[in-house]
């Protein structure tokens, strides 16, 4: 049974994500929110061999993006 | 030297804009006056001396009547009274331009429990952290750089250089370099003057971060001056810094940034701070607010409550990490589990509205499961390191330290997870009478 219970935890550990909290902050949670379509430029750092992701609300938007688990969206774009 | 400021321009002007300040963008005013309270005297008991820069009315507000411990108070916020009520970051850089001497100005939503360090405060100026490139400063920039008539070309230089945002957060500024501040108040005088008539086109609230924090950025870049962060990495939701959960043993540095100022738990915490703290203050400023109408009786921290944040505050703050991380804790007996389509909810008690509320157990959550049997952070961080993934991706310290903030999350500000430091029986009975007493009532 606890095997269940890891395997659902192990994905948001292995994958760097914050232990969830029930605060947290930023500058307007509603603003961020629906600008779903921004994305930071890469650093050279990021391999970008993930090739491209359809985002939802995002069709509009040609560039690759990378996926990159040091951002709060989790993906980066080429620029 | 420490300075805070308030402006109650925008404090009372009603809106229910995100990124305007009415009632300091806080959930209810008394959080505000809460908040401005502890952050004060946090700062004191560390520096000894603390300025408030505000106008007439915060004067008499928190002086007069509130009488909050301030070394002094100076009304020079009333010269901006013919400003636009959503230029909230205005005050703070006239305050800023004003200072002879070096000085370190920390937002009324900060609060430490111990002292900057001085390497990083000796600097030309220290800010609480960078932003690289955060998201939320693009939609405006971008409206910023299509419609304004004037934008400073440090802005223009840092966006062609950096080829990215970068802007320092200024929730904690300061330094030694005096000029630049006074520099930096001009320039976005300059800015707000010249596209004042555009203003209706932008989000204001937004354009504050644009002309304090990326302007103060790049400013400080084209002149080549080093900035020197309180913190580092810290990513766009700020997770890092609403630890109130772990503040005053395991965090000594708490900013209730943005949205967290909405958390009906984050303005509890900072109540029942101020209670366990600063009681006599906590005791007299609620009596002389709600005496001057300051604010409405509501959000009321119950007795048990109290009583239960009281003692695992005691205990946390008294108890070595490794008597924390031995310490066992069991799922709270009047939590509900069930399961419907493959997904795990719990039902519990909220113990800041005293009313059910039901959580989709998601990632980490799952974690609760562990605890239908009383478990420490040791102990299951030890069963989690068995696995190989867990075991390559985490050393044995980090993994404890994140399992350990899930704990005290959970424990804190949801009484999900209870540690085994109460009389079990008593902490159950007084739980199950309480909540038998809410619902006959």
């Amino acid at each position: 049974m606890k095997n269940d219970f890891l395997n659902k935890v192990k994905g948001a550990i292995l994958l760097s994500k914050e232990e969830a909290k029930t605060i947290s902050g930023g500058y307007d949670h509603g603003h961020a929110s629906t600008y779903s379509c921004f994305f930071v430029c890469c650093p050279s750092s990021v391999p970008q061999n993930y090739g491209v992701i359809n985002v939802n609300g995002c069709q509009n938007d040609r560039r690759y993006k990378y996926y990159a688990p040091q951002f709060a969206s989790n993906y980066c774009v080429s620029c | 030297m420490i300075i805070q400021s308030f402006w109650s321009k925008p404090f009372l002007k009603n809106s229910n804009h995100p990124n305007a300040r009415f009632k300091a963008g806080w959930l209810d005013e008394k959080y505000f006056y809460y908040s401005i309270a502890l952050s004060c005297l946090k700062f004191k008991e560390h520096y000894s001396e603390i300025t408030l820069y505000t106008d007439q009315h915060g004067k008499k507000v928190l002086g007069d009547i509130l009488n909050l411990p301030y070394t002094e108070i100076h009304t020079t916020l009333d010269d901006l009274d013919n400003y636009n009520s959503n230029l909230w970051a205005l005050p703070k850089l006239h305050t800023y331009s004003l200072q002879k001497q070096p000085f370190i100005h920390v937002d009324t939503d900060v609060f430490i429990w111990e002292k900057f360090p001085e390497s990083k405060v000796n600097s030309p100026i220290f800010c609480q952290n960078i932003e690289d490139n955060y998201p939320i400063y693009q939609e405006t920039l971008d409206a910023i750089l299509k419609i304004f008539d004037f934008v400073p070309t440090e802005i223009v230089n840092s966006l062609y250089q950096n080829k990215k945002v970068l802007a320092f957060n200024a929730g904690v500024i300061g330094g030694n370099d005096l000029k630049f501040y006074k520099n930096l108040y001009s320039k976005a005088l300059e800015m707000i003057h010249k596209n004042e008539h555009l203003f209706p086109k932008i989000d204001v609230g937004m354009f504050n971060m644009i002309f304090e924090q990326l302007l103060g950025h790049a400013l400080a870049s084209k002149n080549g001056i080093g900035i020197s962060p309180l913190l580092e990495n810290v990513d766009p939701n700020f997770a890092k810094l609403t630890n109130f959960h772990l503040a005053g043993f395991q965090t000594n540095y708490v900013h209730a940034i943005g949205y967290a100022k909405k958390s009906l738990h984050a303005c509890e915490q900072i109540e029942a701070l101020l209670m366990y703290e600063y009681p006599e203050v906590y005791k007299d400023i609620t009596q002389k607010g709600l005496e001057n109408s300051l604010w409405e009786k509501r959000f009321e921290i119950s007795e048990r409550r109290k009583e239960y944040l009281f003692t695992v505050y005691d205990y946390f703050r008294t108890h070595d990490i490794n008597t924390l991380y031995n310490t066992k804790f069991k799922l709270n007996p009047t939590v509900k589990i069930s399961e419907k389509d493959e997904i795990s909810f719990l039902e519990f008690n909220s113990p800041q509205i005293n009313e059910i509320e039901i959580l989709e157990l998601q990632d980490w959550e799952n974690l609760v499961f562990y605890f239908e049997e009383a478990i420490s952070t040791n102990e299951l961080c030890k069963q989690l390191l068995e696995d190989e993934d867990i075991k390559q991706t985490y050393t044995e310290s980090q993994l404890q330290e994140k399992v350990f903030s899930f704990i005290l999350d959970k424990c804190i500000l949801q009484e999900i997870l209870i540690p085994e430091i109460f009389n079990d029986t008593n902490y159950t009975k007084l739980i199950l009478s309480q909540n038998l007493t809410n619902s006959v009532s």
